[in-house]
């Protein structure tokens, strides 16, 4: 980009070169989302960002919005005692829970991938979360939750005998690697992740799929000559397997570290609604939401550029 | 492979395989159970009075016979859309260095991170007022324009899929198409998306289960159309309020199992892609 800017410069007469005219296709491919992005998706955004330095009231339908400067943002951070705990707690789970998710889905596509009877049942039940962890059902889940949460008071002792057989079996292989003597930190998160499997589970469906159509685009021509060559399968996952999934690693630690941040567990993004549409704080609300979204950018910014050094493309 | 590692392979799988489908074949079995069951404690797996009569009801309530086709055609209609538009655009932004296009897919990420709710008002008033008077609120148009456009639900993520899947394709590829006398659409067309093909069957079946399931667009923008997300919200317990849980519960595996049906089909095309994949060397 530079190096063409310093020649279009230096013969200002000349018109586009032919790889800036090939280049020049690249708007025709994404114009629908150009579009999309500049007269939809961009004046929501920015009246979202007004939001934020206003006192926005709805009286009698009609939005009210006043400029009140970074008052909100002031509110939300000296004022604002709730705020500050849950987007702590959110902050300190995100990076824990994705770089669990990731290395659970990246491991687990890897043995989705491999050839064992009934691997079309197992791709198909681990689509499941996909489907279950958003939408219709989620929101089932949460008009059930109340119910639960009463039936479990009345009927504990039936019915989590179960989980209670779950719960110490978590217990007697934390207990086994204290006996081990593995360092209390490591049994600690180890415990924390067992005890969490199903959230992890459930968080990790897209990932999955993703990794597993990136393994499967691999071409097979390619692990035969390595095996030609005579690399060993580890070889083989490291360097051919590992650098062709780098592409898609990128696309997973964006996506968990989005999808994980906005976790309803964590109570951020549930706050930011209770305080819109509860409290009628909609200018409150968005600069709230507007802390967020900085605070992932500059997460994801990080997180990007660390892993972008390190992905191979092909091209 | 060895056999340690085959027994230890199967032990994850079924672990896994069992905490995923747990709760979900607990509300499968609910779903048969009669209501004296459903309260009982007493009764977990295995129903006392075994009945269709939840099934029943939930359909009728749903209006599956009505809802279940309008769901079908209108869920492939959005995922085949986001697979073109999405498609197009990840091939625009990953193999293209027109000007601009950081910035372009730094607002595509965003598109990603900025939840729904952020945007509802603003996209609200925009579909009920659309150009001056036209209302599209209650039409199916509002989710086919936003999908149209690349805004659909998580299109951030499909279009990052295909970007990555776009970029990491060789170059020979192209220059040997331009060569034999491809233009830049017929490059794209006939070359590089049938070398995306397992990333096409990935997008389109996660397209079609979030567009299938989605409550929120759907509940912000057509409220009162016949798709089953919005049928769900409708079902109701009758005389016994409670009932509504035991209903919720069957509705829920009713409006899955179709998706899941789709995924299973979809999913022996992930095989054909390997395939594919030995074609392009």
């Amino acid at each position: 980009m530079v190096k063409q800017n310093k020649k279009e410069k230096s013969n200002p007469k000349r018109g586009m070169i032919l790889s800036e005219k090939k280049n020049m296709a690249g708007y025709f491919f994404a114009m629908p989302v150009i579009i999309g992005l500049v007269f939809i998706f961009l004046p929501a955004l920015v009246q979202s960002l007004m939001y934020a330095f206003c006192d926005v009231k709805i009286d009698f339908g009609n939005i009210q919005s006043k400029w009140i400067g970074i008052r909100n943002f002031y509110d939300a951070f000296l004022t604002d005692s709730d705020f500050i705990v849950l987007f702590g707690n959110a902050i300190q789970g995100m990076f824990f829970d994705s770089a669990v998710i990731i290395l659970f889905s990246f491991f687990m596509s890897n043995v989705l991938n491999q050839k064992f009877a009934g691997r079309g049942i197992c791709r198909v039940i681990f689509f499941l979360p996909v489907v279950l962890s958003m939408g219709i059902v989620a929101d089932m889940e949460d008009a059930n939750a109340m119910f639960n949460a009463m039936s479990a008071m009345e009927e504990s002792a039936s019915t989590s005998a179960f989980d209670q057989l779950g719960m110490s079996a978590i217990f007697s292989i934390t207990r086994l690697m204290d006996l081990m003597g593995l360092p209390m930190t490591m049994t600690n998160i180890i415990g924390s992740v067992l005890s969490n499997m199903y959230g992890i589970l459930n968080a990790s469906g897209v990932q999955i799929l993703i990794f597993l159509s990136a393994l499967q685009s691999i071409s097979p021509s390619v692990f035969e000559a390595a095996k030609m060559e005579g690399a060993t399968k580890w070889e083989e996952f490291w360097k051919i397997t590992f650098p062709m999934l780098t592409p898609s690693l990128l696309v997973c630690v964006v996506y968990t570290v989005i999808s994980t941040f906005t976790n309803p567990t964590y109570g951020v993004m549930d706050y930011v609604e209770s305080q819109a549409f509860s409290s009628g704080k909609l200018g409150y609300a968005s600069a709230v939401s507007w802390i967020y979204f900085v605070t992932v950018i500059v997460v994801l910014g990080i997180a990007a550029g660390i892993i972008s050094k390190r992905v191979t493309y092909l091209d | 492979m060895s056999i340690g590692w085959k027994i230890i392979r199967t032990i994850i799988l079924v672990g896994c395989c069992y905490t995923i489908l747990y709760p979900f074949l607990l509300k499968m079995i609910d779903a048969f159970k009669s209501f004296e069951d459903y309260l009982d404690p007493a009764v977990r797996y295995i129903p006392k009075y075994f009945t269709w009569n939840n099934i029943k009801q939930v359909l009728i309530q749903l209006q599956y016979g009505k809802s279940f086709p309008i769901t079908f055609f209108y869920s492939v209609l959005i995922a085949v859309i986001q697979v073109f538009i999405c498609g197009l655009a990840g091939y625009g932004f990953g193999r293209f260095k027109f000007r601009g296009n950081g910035l372009l897919f730094g607002l595509v990420i965003m598109e990603l991170l900025v939840p729904p709710q952020t945007i509802m008002i603003p996209l609200y008033i925009r579909f009920r007022f659309f150009y001056g008077n036209l209302n599209l609120i209650n039409t199916y148009a509002p989710i086919i324009i936003l999908a149209l456009t690349g805004l659909g639900i998580r299109n951030g993520l499909y279009i990052f899929m295909f970007r990555q899947t776009f970029k990491n394709m060789p170059k020979e590829l192209e220059e040997a198409a331009i060569i034999d006398g491809c233009n830049a659409f017929q490059t794209f067309y006939k070359v590089m998306l049938p070398n995306a093909f397992s990333m096409i069957v990935t997008v389109f079946l996660i397209g079609f289960a979030w567009q299938w399931t989605d409550t929120t667009y759907t509940q912000l923008f057509q409220r009162s159309t016949n798709l089953l997300a919005n049928m769900t919200s409708y079902v109701d317990g009758g005389e016994e309020a409670i009932m509504v849980l035991q209903y919720n519960n069957t509705a829920a595996v009713l409006c899955v199992l179709p998706v899941m049906l789709v995924y299973l089909i979809g999913q022996r095309f992930f095989i054909q892609g390997v395939a594919r994949a030995g074609i392009t060397g």
